[in-house]
């Protein structure tokens, strides 16, 4: 399978008061992470609370510069790309989904999930069929003129979920995709992950504390203190099996 | 380049050889000879020393230490064209040759104008030319490859970028309606950023076309102390500087409430040009309609200016003309775009911290630093107001603005100490948590507020009221005008003046005089001291004393005189002084609307140095004025006001010691009627042409342009008290309107978990106080010490005092009524979108 993400001792440090002199002021929050990701997968990234995972998400879909090491897009070196290279592959090639969910309050849902294909200058009527095709395939077409502020938060992620997929990405980014929802609809999500991958081929990178979300997923990096202190891979198809590991090496970490 | 190097060997050798040579020029023209340097130094030699050669003259003595420095560029100059002709390494004489003329440059510029002639700056040029083509010489060939290498490198990527980024096709109009349906869902900043660069727009307008208005009809804009000019533009910086701190402020919100859409479309995959010019598009929207509405507004403003002016003016005024339309355009965008530019720079920094590129600055309560920002504080109030009390000082801005920044330290400290102190105590900080830590968080922030709002009261309490409420109470300008002509007459043409005095109809009061010059402080000149401290005359630079402009001209008369002109005025046998030997009396001509003018206070308590040495005195030098001690000083109009009171204020000599300074000038008082006052004004003029030494003015043009200029400075300094105190208001608004989603969210919550209602109300009323009590506080009590100091400096007596409080107390009231209108309408709007949902709960 062909690599799409690897990363080289990637490291990422935070300053307080932007104080890069001051090594006190020094917050080393990744420390040499190596990981590659490989098309088609489903992979998932746990670990304790202020590990580093929403980081190392934000660094892999571009939105963060990483302060040393390498990381390389389908091949390409991220540093030597333009800030304008990173936007388009951001629009074109990676879908984004958010715990807070991120969408305009000023637009309608239709408009949210048009977003990206508006600013990728789509024509507006593809813009429009696209729109109403994914909303229909995940229930919210009644929604359409609807603004956020009127959703639930189960809507509002399918909202966010749409709207990461409008512009037909291979990779879909979740940063914790369940926090806010309850487990009918965490269940309804994670199902249409896993449609997301299995059906229509997209690599999907979550970042998650639930080990029952997890265990969709074919591969887990743990990460504690900006460490992979272990990589789970799923060895078939039995997921009680690997669910039952994602849990030991939570209770192993945890005794750590 | 072997060609070219010999040729700028040809030409080092030729200024060099010139730098050797040049001392051998005429250097120095002293006692009506040239010198050449060397000369110059062996004739100094001759005398004695310079010191003895010049009578210890400063320019002189600083000027010839430094002649040195040349002499020895030009020794080593020669060694230089020796060695290089000789084929020898001489690259540190070179270099020393360059050092002393860099030396010989920096003294003459500083010490400028040094005594030597103007082209000895030719050689020092000469050697900077021959530095800047050695350098080209020798770094040509690299830096041809370098421009060729970059320009290729550019090319490159020029072409690469193109191929990388090519990104065609244009927007779908879905891409115009989500920006349009972003600015309508955002309304309310878009309306709080236009009102603010309306304020600049309207203020302009208003300012450059009442310039406009009153250019034609005021004549004599330095006779009646800076004119109409002067008041305008005093307006325009202080107008300029407040819309700034707005524009600003209101841009740093708006940004901060654009961020969250901003990360978004960032995240989405917006590219970097298009959100540029997304921003851009908004904000020249913005611009484009507070242009149009600031005119629109001006226009009318303008309209009831003119009105107003043509029942209170016995003038006609014209309208403005369109090129001022333009200027004042032209100077809006200019400000905007410079607003623009400095904000994009926040905008950046705000833009990347908010997505966790750059860490957000810690909100630091200071600690040691607050006390040391408290004592500097106490330190800038207490010299402020000795220099209000002072007799050097007075109303000077400089006294103003130290003290607001010393009231704005000593704030930061108490207010800081506060913060700590209650976060030191558990028991003391949770029951203070709620209604204390919104300010706690946004400290910093949160102080620049309450400072910006505190300057504001102090300005409108003091700085604009005290000139309003000057001019407003000002005397009839009839009475501060008592005589048709004042004439100052030297001896040589008293004769022609005695002629004219004859005429029939035409009362006339002559009184001996002596023109008598005084300094300000800020005449001391620092390079002249310097000149001092070179030749070693401490005792000068000790006393401070250099003349730098041409000092302002006062009237010395006899005693007698003044009691003849106090019997005149006031038909009353005045109060006899009593002076002795070399004592003076001062009388300030002036009304209440400036200061007493205090001349020059800078040395001891109780002496003024003058020079009382006639019409043609030496004014440049600093023995030509010896300290005066002065016996009684006072405010009253015996001749008339003469440069806003800054000259021809009286002084007034014991009659012996008058009598040996007497040079025969003569002070010519007349009063005229009907058709003789042209005919006076006429002969005046006339005479003042054939003898320099008759200097007069009428009262008639002094009348008309006082009064264009009071009237000015109350439109303008009302209006920019009515701008200052909306511009406090609309502070207070900017902030509690941007923030209020936030604020009513938190009490929201508070409410949920069960705070009381009453407890709620109480909270918020106590996060908001901080921003009208502080300011109101603190700016009004400032205001009210500087009123009373300002009285002492004007030297108001009872009733002028009640006439001054009389038209500034209601400017107070109105601005203490409208901030505690806008606290309690804020508390209101606040309080009923807290509970307004209430009801939907749960």
């Amino acid at each position: 399978m062909a690599e799409i993400i690897r990363t080289d001792k990637l490291v990422k440090n935070y300053y307080r008061n932007q104080e890069k002199k001051n090594p006190d002021a020094k917050i080393e929050v990744l420390k040499g992470l190596d990981i590659t990701i490989e098309e088609g997968e489903y992979v998932a990234v746990m670990g304790s609370s202020g590990g580093g995972k929403t980081t190392l998400l934000k660094i892999l879909g571009m939105m963060e510069p990483l302060t040393e090491g390498k990381l390389y897009f389908k091949g390409k070196d991220a540093s030597e790309l333009w800030k304008d290279e990173l936007a388009d592959i951001r629009r074109r090639e990676i879908g984004f989904v958010f715990q807070d969910f991120y969408l305009m309050d000023s637009l309608s849902v239709g408009e949210n999930i048009m977003v990206p294909m508006i600013l990728d200058k789509a024509p507006a009527e593809e813009m429009k069929q696209k729109m109403l095709s994914l909303a229909a395939r995940f229930g919210v077409e009644r929604l359409i003129g609807k603004f956020p502020r009127e959703l639930s938060g189960g809507e509002k992620q399918r909202i966010a979920i749409c709207r990461a997929l409008i512009n037909d990405p291979g990779i879909i980014m979740a940063d914790e995709p369940t926090g806010n929802l309850d487990a009918k609809s965490s269940r309804r999500l994670m199902d249409t992950f896993d449609d997301i991958n299995k059906e229509m081929g997209k690599n999907i990178i979550l970042v998650t504390h639930d080990p029952k979300i997890a265990r969709c997923s074919d591969k887990i990096f743990f990460i504690d203190d900006g460490v992979i202190v272990k990589i789970l891979e799923k060895k078939d198809e039995d997921t009680s099996e690997f669910y039952k590991e994602i849990l030991r090496e939570m209770e192993e970490m945890e005794e750590e | 380049m072997k060609r070219l190097g010999k040729i700028y060997q040809i030409i080092s050798v030729l200024i060099y050889t010139f730098i050797a040579a040049a001392i051998w020029l005429p250097w120095i023209a002293y006692a009506g000879q040239a010198y050449h340097l060397p000369g110059y130094i062996l004739e100094a030699g001759k005398n004695g020393g310079i010191v003895e050669m010049t009578g210890g003259d400063p320019e002189l003595v600083a000027s010839y230490y430094i002649f040195f420095v040349p002499l020895l560029s030009a020794v080593l100059a020669l060694i230089y064209v020796i060695g290089s002709l000789a084929g020898k390494k001489v690259g540190l004489v070179y270099r020393m040759v360059q050092w002393c003329e860099f030396l010989y440059t920096a003294a003459a510029v500083i010490l400028f104008p040094l005594v030597p002639m103007g082209w000895t700056y030719l050689p020092p040029v000469l050697c900077l030319a021959e530095f800047v083509l050695k350098q080209y010489v020798e770094q040509r060939d690299e830096i041809r490859k370098d421009a060729r290498a970059r320009e290729e490198r550019d090319r490159l990527e020029r072409e690469e970028r193109k191929r990388r980024l090519y990104f065609p096709g244009r927007y779908s109009s879905s891409y115009y309606k989500m920006i349009w349906k972003n600015v309508r869902y955002h309304i309310r900043n878009y309306v709080m950023l236009i009102a603010s660069s309306v304020f600049l727009m309207l203020f302009l307008f208003l300012v450059f076309a009442l310039r406009s208005a009153f250019l034609g009809i005021h004549s004599a804009e330095a006779a009646t102390g800076g004119g109409t000019q002067k008041v305008l533009l005093n307006a325009v910086w202080m107008g300029l500087l407040l819309n700034a701190v707005l524009m600003g402020l209101s841009f740093s919100y708006y940004i901060r409430n654009k961020m969250r859409e901003e990360n978004i479309l960032a995240v989405l995959g917006i590219r970097s040009r298009s959100l540029r010019s997304m921003m851009l598009m908004e904000y020249a929207g913005c611009l484009v309609c507070s242009g149009i509405i600031g005119i629109i507004l001006g226009n009318l403003v303008f309209g009831i200016i003119l009105r107003v002016i043509a029942r209170e003016l016995p003038v006609s005024v014209q309208g403005m003309p369109a090129g001022t339309y333009l200027m004042v355009c032209g100077i809006f965008t200019a400000a905007a775009l410079t607003a623009a530019m400095v904000n994009s720079h926040v905008y950046d920094h705000m833009r990347w911290s908010a997505s966790g590129l750059i860490a957000p600055k810690k909100n630091r309560i200071p600690g040691v630093s607050g006390w040391i920002c408290g004592a500097l504080g106490c330190v800038c109030t207490v010299w402020s107001l000795a220099q209000m009390m002072g007799r050097s000082g007075g109303e000077s801005e400089d006294a103003q603005a130290v003290y607001l920044l010393g009231l704005i330290l000593v704030l930061l400290c108490v207010c800081s100490a506060q913060i700590r102190r209650i976060k030191g105590e558990d028991g003391r900080y949770y029951q203070n948590i709620f209604d204390k830590f919104p300010f706690l968080t946004g400290f910093g922030q949160n102080m620049k507020k309450v400072y910006l709002l505190t300057v504001t009261a102090f300005l409108v309490m003091y700085t604009l009221s005290s000139v309003y409420g000057g001019n407003v109470s000002a005397q009839a300008l009839e009475g501060q005008f008592p005589y048709d002509f004042v004439c100052m007459a030297g001896k040589g043409a008293d004769e022609k003046l005695q002629e004219l005095s004859g005429q029939p109809g035409l009362k006339t009061e002559r009184y001996p005089m002596t023109t008598v010059y005084s300094l300000m402080p800020e005449n001391i000149s620092l390079v002249n001291s310097m000149k001092d401290i070179f030749a070693l005359d401490y005792k000068s630079v000790a006393g401070g004393r250099q003349v730098m402009a041409e000092p302002p001209v006062q009237i010395g008369i006899p005693e007698s005189a003044y009691l003849e002109l106090k019997r005149a005025r006031s038909g009353d046998e005045g109060e006899v002084i009593g002076l002795s030997g070399e004592e003076i009396a001062v009388v300030y001509q002036e009304d209440v609307s400036a200061r007493a003018h205090l001349l020059d206070w800078s040395g001891a308590a109780d002496t003024l140095n003058l020079q009382t040495a006639g019409p043609k005195a030496e004014l440049w030098s600093y023995r030509a004025y010896t300290p005066r001690k002065v016996v009684r000083e006072e405010r009253a109009v015996l001749t008339g006001i003469y440069n806003g009171g800054e000259e021809q204020n009286l002084v007034v000599f014991s009659d012996e010691y008058f009598e040996e300074i007497y040079q025969g000038e003569q002070l010519y008082l007349f009063c005229a009627s009907g058709r003789d006052y042209e005919y006076i004004e006429d002969s005046l003029f006339a005479l003042s042409k054939q003898a320099e030494e008759i200097r007069y003015y009428s009262s008639k043009v002094m009348i008309q342009d006082t009064e264009t200029e009071r009237f000015l400075k109350q439109v303008v300094w009302l209006f920019m008290m009515i701008m200052t105190g909306v511009c406090g208001i609309y502070l207070i608004l900017i902030k509690f309107c941007f923030e209020m989603d936030e604020i009513v969210a938190r009490y929201r919550f508070l409410d949920c978990m069960g705070m009381h209602e009453k407890t709620i109300k109480k909270a918020l009323r106590r996060e908001m106080l901080p921003f009208f009590l502080i300011p109101l506080t603190a700016g009004g009590l400032s205001a009210v010490v500087f009123t009373l100091l300002m009285f002492r400096v004007r030297m108001y007596n009872g009733a002028e005092i009640l006439g001054y409080i009389r038209y500034v107390l209601p400017v107070w009231g109105t601005y203490w009524l409208a901030q505690g209108a806008v606290y309690l309408a804020l508390k209101e709007a606040l309080t009923g979108r807290i509970f307004s949902t209430r009801g939907g709960l749960g």
